[in-house]
């Protein structure tokens, strides 16, 4: 059989991305057409102000929560590893708990201090969870999945604690940040969005050959001259902030990073030089899609993306989990 | 622990839960002197204020926190012994999610066929649940915790995130809220005596099945050359555990991690303890626990009702993590 080459797909990949990308500017509640958008008509401006940044937002967190997953998977060596089930997503979340609590007592507020919390958090859940999982000075698999579920408990409940205390508008704002949401997105939320998926796929593509040797396991990886612990700590960093940023802004999506990066293993040879763009991208399809649907099929009840994101890949999952 | 051993503890056990049950019943929101809960309770005296409030409100949920204490922690202990699993729990396993999630799907779709049909929803999910968890789970060999455990906790997230969007749309939110803090404060007094059925029939079966309880953590080679089929051994004690779980998820909504936890604490306080007397410590410790948790939710912070699920995930969760990292612990 002709095998398609895996320049090829990626380029499938990226057609059909940006193609996603125009088609979502015409879907919503508000229909646009063709001659609208280039009139600037006052419709067109508001789509412009309201549905693009959203479409963009899907774009960057969909890319950055696959290939955080990838990079986990890789790192861990486990194909179902992801920041959610680990419970670094939960952590970025109480530090956003944690925000709301601040505004909600009138303290201070402030894009920067959102984010730092949520970095601070996400940290603070990922150092707790590796230093349990290290068993005799490596990573314990087992420990390291079953102390992430335990780790997501205990913050979770922690999190429930503090936003019983927030008051109404707050608290609203809180739930719709749990479930997933980019319904409010803004274009002042991008300025820290786009460089954060910039940086993160330049700095995974310079590495995708370390990347390649360190899935060979530890003893071959250092054989071929990495060095393994500083390079895992590097990439778990990277994956660690790049995450929590995109979860203080859009809600704790989980899945996308467990199952696309497995998808995409399937499509394309085992080589990260590929895989990264390739989950990048079909992570960005993915949300964009999924956030399409919220703002159209379901949009009458306001359902968030992150529950349509949920529902659509965790029959995906037991997939995976029979191979 | 020899027999007399034993005794003694269930003794004592036994006393320390009639005083939390008092003490359940005497304090709360409202300031009542312990004549009037001991006329109300024992001489039904409805006279004043202070007695109906006990009788109404604050007896039923102290009854129903009681009869769910036990319930919960036997399913709890019960699923660690056939599952084989130092982690195995409704919570963790997905049942607990899957019965909720049927129970909304009931209060979206089907309100109109009447209140008490919800338990029939509620029962298919945990069984749908728990056909589901075998199938992915057990293969032919059994499957350790940490398959199990990963395979609940997406059953949870899915289960979760449906009855969520479900719940958006359903006209009685209220009620479906409610279930969600999974919680006694918004109990309806109407299923109260259900509960305490389920918690007879609980009782019962344990006291038949004493034997049998010896028996699931025995080696099935054993088992079969004493005569029993392991496999039907297994069925009987996995029929209870989803009758349970089916039932109270409908009346209480699911209270998380108290069948993963109290067992564990008993079986560190009672180590080497047969698995027929554990079962009775363990129900005895239920009680106890949920009672004075219950207690807190109502007072540790003032004015506020704690949901009793976050309570539980807060005192729990830790616990949990230490449960996974003992050494030699986990079959994980």
């Amino acid at each position: 059989m002709h095998k398609i080459s895996n320049q090829k797909k990626l380029l499938v990949l990226l057609i059909s991305l940006i193609a996603v990308t125009l088609i979502s500017i015409f879907l919503g509640v508000q229909n646009l057409s063709l001659g609208e958008l280039f009139t600037f008509s006052p419709k067109a401006l508001l789509i412009f102000k309201l549905r693009f940044p959203r479409i963009i937002t899907a774009l960057v967190v969909g890319a950055i929560m696959a290939l955080s997953g990838l990079i986990i998977q890789s790192v861990t060596g486990n194909r179902i590893a992801d920041t959610s089930i680990l419970g670094i997503n939960a952590g970025a979340g109480l530090g956003v708990v944690i925000y709301y609590s601040l505004v909600d007592s009138g303290l201070i507020h402030g894009q920067a201090l959102l984010l730092i919390l949520a970095i601070i958090g996400a940290c603070m859940a990922s150092i707790i969870l590796f230093y349990l999982a290290r068993e005799y000075g490596r990573i314990n698999n087992q420990k390291l999945i079953l102390n992430g579920i335990a780790i997501g408990v205990v913050i979770l409940a922690f999190s429930s604690l503090l936003a019983l205390r927030l008051s109404y508008p707050i608290l609203n704002m809180y739930t719709t940040w749990t479930s997933g949401s980019i319904y409010g997105a803004k274009y002042a939320d991008l300025i820290f969005l786009i460089p954060c998926l910039v940086f993160t796929i330049l700095y995974m593509m310079n590495k995708h050959l370390i990347i390649d040797r360190l899935i060979l396991g530890d003893e071959l990886a250092a054989s071929l001259g990495v060095e393994v612990k500083q390079e895992k700590f590097k990439l778990i960093m990277v994956t660690v902030l790049s995450v929590s940023i995109c979860t203080a802004f859009s809600g704790p999506y989980a899945f996308i990073g467990m199952i696309i990066p497995n998808i995409i293993r399937k499509l394309f040879t085992n080589v990260n030089r590929f895989l990264i763009p390739a989950t990048a991208m079909c992570g960005s399809i993915f949300l964009i899609l999924a956030d399409d649907l919220s703002r159209t099929v379901f949009a009458d009840a306001s359902v968030p993306s992150g529950m349509i994101v949920i529902c659509l890949l965790a029959p995906l999952f037991f997939v995976v989990l029979k191979e | 622990m020899n027999n007399k051993q034993f005794f003694v503890a269930v003794l004592i056990l036994i006393v320390v839960a009639i005083t939390s049950f008092v003490v359940a019943i005497t304090l709360g929101a409202a300031d009542i002197s312990i004549t009037n809960v001991i006329d109300a309770v024992v001489f039904h005296k409805t006279d004043n204020l202070d007695q109906s409030i006990i009788i109404q409100t604050r007896l039923p949920r102290v009854i129903s926190v009681a009869c769910s204490g036990l319930l919960l922690a036997v399913s709890g202990y019960l699923t660690q012994l056939v599952t084989r699993n130092d982690l195995g729990d409704p919570s963790l396993l997905g049942t607990n999610a899957g019965s909720y999630f049927m129970v909304v799907v009931f209060f979206a779709f089907f309100a109109h066929l009447g209140n008490q049909y919800v338990f029939a929803f509620s029962l298919f999910g945990a069984i749908l649940t728990s056909v589901f968890l075998i199938i992915l789970a057990f293969g032919k060999e059994s499957a350790g915790s940490f398959k199990i455990i990963i395979v609940g906790t997406v059953i949870n997230s899915f289960f979760m995130a449906i009855t969520n969007i479900l719940a958006i749309n359903t006209q009685q939110l209220a009620r479906v809220n409610m279930y969600n803090a999974g919680g006694f404060s918004g109990i309806d007094t109407q299923y109260v005596p259900v509960l305490i059925g389920l918690t007879i029939i609980t009782a019962l079966f344990i006291v038949t099945h004493l034997r049998r309880i010896n028996l699931l953590s025995l080696d099935d080679g054993l088992v079969k050359s004493l005569g029993f089929n392991p496999d039907l051994n297994r069925l009987r004690f996995l029929i209870m555990i989803v009758l349970i779980q089916g039932i109270s998820v409908a009346i209480t909504g699911p209270v998380f991690y108290i069948g993963l936890i109290i067992p564990h604490i008993c079986k560190s306080i009672f180590k080497g303890t047969k698995a027929s007397m554990q079962v009775i410590l363990i129900s005895l410790i239920g009680i106890i626990a949920l009672l004075l948790l219950d207690l807190g939710t109502r007072f540790i912070i003032q004015g506020v009702e704690i949901p009793i699920n976050i309570l539980l995930g807060v005192l729990v969760g830790p616990l949990l993590i230490y449960v996974i990292n003992r050494k030699g612990g986990s079959n994980a």
